[in-house]
């Protein structure tokens, strides 16, 4: 009932239902149910209805018929739809029938894996014990690991750990590969990118010592919505796949309110920040004892809001413990007691990044609150998600915050309710990526020159790295030659293997408090900078590059810090491009140097700058892939280049929001540098280039999808209700000077050209190279 | 830019400046070190057999040593029955040459080493593979050579040598991994007795501190797996002499070592000659519940002992001994010696008043002494403490075992 009170409140309260730009209620959904297959174990039939299920959800049903009649599997279907029984029920009904069976069940975080197996162990328990069910990450003790080694029927673990872990000792896993029967991939979704094209080669390498071993295990998979299941299931496994996507699973009625910050600044189009908002509207919930998961962009906001929420609850009197932050860069231990305390219900509003965007179980909570528009469809429906399990009444708030992209959704509804999710996407074939896991996959075993991996013809790879002395070939076998582990190299998460620690230092005491991945480092870490954990503000006092640690200091301050980016751009290499006629689209390959050079300081709330600090931090050099557009020709008069500078710095600003809607990508993916007179091209010129070393494929997607992608550009322009420009659209006036909506209306419509685009070359080598 | 551009402009290490191409080593003259190709169904690989007649000397031992000394020493220094019965005849001491340390399914043992007793000779067999397919040759003759063995003697081989070998025969799916009856690794021995005397218990320390063995002009380990690949690069055969000498070198040691070992586990405390040796047979000795037998190894030990730390565990040792014994008479006073610097002695003490003498006040005593010394030394033993305090309180104020 108190959900429905604080939906009320923010119905009534003008002050409140005046920013509310969209209100969509949804209908409960029924179930839709299968009898239990008649194949299936009767041990497992009578475990169900002692658990009092009764019938399988029809999608569950037939994940199972699929599964055994042998078929790879990805089955698509929302959070708390009892996916897990569409692998369990097929893998337990087969390991009962062949002791000697074996399952390898994947998830993409250890937190995911323990929740899993406390899960699956209970089962298995009751079946009789023949099945044991062990975890396998970097957590588990190494007594344990030779039992499991041997023992486990089913062997929980991630992909790092598989990476790293298991297969270059697979001698040791022997008993397991052997017998290897069935192998799980849960949220297949979160495998996109680059860590989608990492988990993609382990596979590969996965399958190469499963040949060896002569089993030739079955997949399956399951997701959250995205609209390419098929085709990105058969990218990360390597074989096709079949999807089952129709969901019997039920849902409580949903009320989804889309909201807009007021504006504060109808001149300059400054809106109240959404952060400030998010706090307004989650009081409502929680005051009530709703119980709330607020989701935030970044770790920063995360811990905003967390030092907003408990402020206000202090004031409120009640215990300000009860709301929490939940992020990555916690320490494991902290993050298990989070989780417990959420369950429970000690716990009554969390703040989070997506990082609880996946399974991890924290219950059942009523109402979500989105800081900002999660970046794509599909995430925006997992957040969502998390509030409104079983068939009570639960809400979803999304607050719009200033960019581009979120303006657009919280005035365009019909763009997240109407259509479908994204794609996702991978490149296995990144240079860089498959390299290392050649690399890995030789130390692993001899390749002889009749294997694939997945591409068809590695051996040119193979005998660069013969060249390199990491390989040696002798006839058509080629060896690793080095003293060194190849996979500790790879990490597969980010670009680099190596983190950096942050070391408390108050009062003479020294302990690690959380990590940083080296990319970020200059950005979050530098010295002067503020680094907050668990609403505990610190003051960077020393980042010591070389030795990767930063040491910090707990402060009270009323401001946070922000770095600047500058980034120069060389292209290397075109791989594809337009004929030059107006313009020019190009896709090809770029050398991007990355520095920061200072940060500011922006007070809490009212968001002014009260000074800044110089960075002094070595430059990033990064080899990666990018798109470009390029116009023909300067004008020579001033006012004209003015304009056409401003042109450019709008659409630049517009890309970097709009992509990330059309690719599944975050916006932290892709950079964009906007130059009135580029270096290569010595023309204006923008460059939207991916932030990963060779790319995964958005930048060559990007060209294929320019005309969509420019043609969503020009429509949030103009739906955009300011005149001249503001903030929302094209930015800024102070960054892209007066009247910036039509310079960049102009710019648009020079580079677009009427009428269909011309033929691309260099396209068709591309397509048939994929 | 086509793929061998991409590859050699974006990924390329700089660091190379040889581009000569690797040699072909098919041929690599075995004569170079002496030995000779042996040939089987999988090929081949070559085999060098060097010889040395009894009683061939090694540091300041003698190799036909080994054959008298009584393993009887060894089954109590490394706490192997079996090893007393143990027949040299059917005995090898192994050692293998890398390509590198990491281990995994990467890493190749390119050189495996074992000698032998035969008649009057110590005899050192080393199989080599002069490049990587003549691997499941040489693991061919391994197979063979180690049929009949039944007693492994390795120095850090349990966790080293043996499973690499182990791996190498699993990933040539040919044969199971060879199965010997008995494994002695002898590094977990040379801790137990010179742990707390030398700074560190690798073979070479060993060789220059009880074995007398100088080396010279010898390769040093951690280079073995560059020489290695620079000879599979360059086909200079002459790159693996030292290579191979080091391997005879390691192997006639840990010949040495068995015996140096054997006497030592046998010995009398009078003849021993470093404290940390006594104290080594004594723990086992106490280990075994050979209480007067450790007492007489512990006391040579105080002998020899040279600084207060060593001293002090000594003495604690000993109490326990007497305590084992029931001489509490003799363990009392060491534990008031001690109890200014050894929390767990104050710990003892207590224990002693309250159940032993049923003097509460003077356990209460020992007890916050203890609680004190616990707090600066040893904070996780301080909760143990305050219980036993806790605890002693309440029967002091309940008049229980309160005397007179």
């Amino acid at each position: 009932m108190s959900v429905e009170q604080a939906l009320d409140e923010l119905r009534s309260n003008p002050a409140l239902s005046e920013n509310i730009t969209h209100w969509q209620s949804l209908p409960a959904r029924k179930p839709r149910y299968a009898d239990f297959p008649e194949s299936m174990n009767t041990s497992i039939k009578e475990l169900l209805q002692e658990r009092g299920i009764k019938q399988l959800y029809c999608h569950q049903a037939s994940a199972y018929d699929t599964a055994l009649r042998g078929e790879d599997i990805v089955v698509v279907t929302p959070t708390a739809s009892g996916k897990t029984l569409c692998y369990n029920l097929p893998i337990l009904h087969s390991l009962l029938k062949n002791a000697e069976a074996r399952a390898l069940y994947l998830f993409p975080t250890k937190a995911l894996a323990q929740d899993q197996v406390a899960e699956l162990m209970d089962w298995t328990e009751r079946l009789g014990g023949t099945i044991k069910t062990f975890t396998y990450d970097g957590d588990t003790p190494a007594e344990a690991r030779r039992a499991i080694r041997s023992a486990g029927s089913i062997v929980v673990t991630n992909p790092d750990m598989l990476h790293a872990g298991i297969l270059p000792h697979h001698t040791k896993w022997m008993r397991l590969f052997e017998n290897l029967q069935y192998i799980v991939v849960d949220e297949l979704h979160t495998y996109r990118g680059v860590f989608g094209s990492h988990t993609a080669n382990v596979l590969r390498r996965l399958a190469r010592i499963c040949r060896f071993y002569g089993s030739s295990p079955q997949f399956i998979c399951t997701s959250a919505t995205i609209s390419n299941p098929a085709d990105h299931g058969s990218r990360l496994i390597g074989r096709s796949v079949t999807v089952i996507d129709d969901n019997g699973a039920p849902q409580g009625p949903r009320e989804i309110v889309f909201y807009n910050p007021p504006v504060v600044n109808a001149a300059l189009g400054i809106r109240r920040s959404a952060l400030l908002e998010a706090e307004r509207v989650a009081k409502e919930f929680l005051k009530r004892s709703v119980q709330t998961i607020l989701f935030a962009r970044s770790r920063t906001d995360t811990e905003i809001l967390v030092t907003y929420l408990r402020k206000t609850f202090h004031r409120l009197g009640d215990a300000s413990e009860k709301i929490r932050g939940y992020r990555g860069g916690y320490l494991p231990n902290q993050r298990r007691q989070i989780e417990r305390d959420l369950r429970a219900g000690r716990v009554l509003g969390v703040v989070s990044t997506n990082a609880l965007e996946l399974g991890v179980d924290i219950g059942t909570l009523e109402a979500a609150v989105l800081t900002g528009y999660p970046g794509t469809i599909a995430s925006t429906w997992q957040q969502a998600g998390r509030a409104g399990r079983g068939s009570d009444l639960s809400a979803v708030v999304i607050i719009g915050n200033s960019s581009p992209l979120n303006q657009f959704v919280v005035q365009h509804p019909e763009f997240v309710l109407g259509q479908g999710a994204e794609m996702a996407l991978i490149n296995p074939e990144n240079l860089y990526i498959l390299i290392s896991h050649l690399k890995c996959a030789v130390f692993e075993l001899p390749f002889t020159d009749d294997e694939s991996f997945g591409v068809e013809d590695v051996t040119s790879i193979l005998d660069f790295l013969v060249d390199e002395q990491v390989l040696r070939r002798v006839g058509s076998r080629w060896y690793w030659m080095q003293e060194n582990y190849p996979a500790v190299e790879v990490s597969l998460r980010s670009a680099s293997a190596d983190n950096f620690a942050i070391i408390d230092t108050t009062g003479g005491r020294r302990q690690v408090i959380g990590e940083v991945d080296r990319f970020s480092a200059p950005m979050l870490i530098h010295e002067g900078a503020i680094y907050i954990h668990e609403s505990q503000q610190y003051h960077i006092d020393e980042l010591d590059f070389d030795r990767q640690k930063a040491y910090a200091r707990q402060v009270s301050v009323d401001y946070y810090t922000d770095a600047n980016l500058a980034v120069e751009l060389k292209v290397l290499d075109v791989s594809a491009e337009t004929p030059l006629t107006e313009a020019q689209h190009v896709w090809g390959e770029v050398m991007v140097a990355a520095k920061t050079h200072m940060y500011k300081k922006i007070r809490f709330h009212t968001h002014e700058n009260i000074g800044w600090g110089p960075i002094s931090l070595p430059e990033m050099e990064m080899h990666t892939t990018a798109y470009w557009i390029t116009k023909a020709d300067i004008p020579r008069d001033a006012a004209e280049r003015d304009a056409l500078q401003s042109g450019l710095m709008g659409t630049a600003n517009l890309l970097i929001n709009t992509v990330p809607l059309e690719l599944m990508c975050s916006p932290g993916d892709l950079g964009v540098v906007a130059q009135l007179r580029s270096p290569f091209t010595g023309r204006p010129t923008i460059y939207v280039y991916e932030k990963y070393p060779g790319g995964v494929g958005f930048a060559a997607q990007l060209f294929e999808n320019r005309s969509a992608v420019l043609m969503r550009v020009q429509q949030l322009l103009e739906s955009c209700p300011c005149t001249d420009g503001c903030p929302s659209c094209v930015g800024p006036a102070a960054e892209v000077g007066a009247n910036g909506k039509n310079h960049t209306r102009r710019f648009l419509r020079e580079v677009m050209g009427d009428g269909p685009q011309p033929e691309t070359q260099g396209l068709r080598q591309f397509r048939e190279a994929d | 830019m086509d793929l061998s551009q991409k590859l050699k402009a974006f990924v390329s290490s700089e660091k190379l400046t040889d581009t000569r191409s690797p040699a072909d080593t098919a041929g690599a003259d075995t004569n170079a070190w002496g030995g000779r190709q042996v040939s089987n169904a999988f090929g081949s690989c070559c085999l060098i057999e060097t010889r040395y007649v009894l009683p061939h000397q090694h540091g300041t031992s003698q190799l036909y040593d080994v054959l008298g000394c009584a393993s009887v020493g060894l089954e109590m220094l490394l706490r192997e029955p079996r090893a007393a019965s143990l027949d040299l005849s059917k005995t090898v001491f192994l050692d293998t040459e890398t390509t590198g340390l990491a281990g995994g399914t990467g890493t190749y043992a390119f050189l495996v080493g074992f000698g032998f007793f035969a008649a009057r000779e110590f005899v050192i067999r080393q199989y080599m593979m002069r490049d990587f397919p003549e691997e499941l040759a040489m693991l061919e003759c391994l197979h063979e050579e180690l049929a009949t063995v039944q007693t492994l003697v390795t120095f850090n081989g349990r966790s080293f040598d043996w499973p690499l070998l182990r791996d190498r025969f699993l990933l040539s799916r040919v044969h199971p991994p060879p199965i010997v009856e008995l494994h002695l690794d002898l590094l977990a021995a040379a801790r137990r007795l010179w742990r707390h005397e030398l700074p560190s218990c690798s073979l070479q320390t060993l060789e220059k501190t009880i074995l007398g063995v100088r080396r010279e002009g010898d390769v040093p380990g951690a280079e073995v797996p560059q020489r290695y690949f620079a000879y599979l690069q360059s086909g200079d055969s002459t790159l693996l002499d030292d290579v191979l000498h080091h391997n005879t070198l390691d192997i006639l040691s840990l010949a040495a070592l068995y015996s140096a070992l054997s006497k030592r586990g046998t010995a009398s405390p009078k003849s021993l000659r470093w404290s940390s040796e006594a104290e080594g047979i004594a723990r086992l000795h106490a280990e075994a519940g050979r209480h007067m037998t450790a007492l007489r190894y512990y006391d040579r030990a105080i002998d020899l002992a040279a600084d207060r730390k060593t001293l002090r565990r000594l003495l604690l040792a000993i109490s326990f001994c007497y305590k084992r014994l029931d001489r509490f008479d003799r363990a009392e006073p060491i534990w008031h010696a001690l109890m200014d610097d050894v929390p767990v002695c104050c710990e003892e003490l207590a224990k002693y008043y309250e159940h032993r003498t049923k003097d509460l006040a003077r356990a209460l005593h020992a007890a916050e002494h203890g609680l004190r010394l616990a707090e600066r030394l040893q904070p996780q033993a301080s909760e143990r403490f305050r219980h036993r305090i806790s605890r002693l309180k309440r029967s002091t104020r309940s008049g229980a075992g309160l005397p007179g």
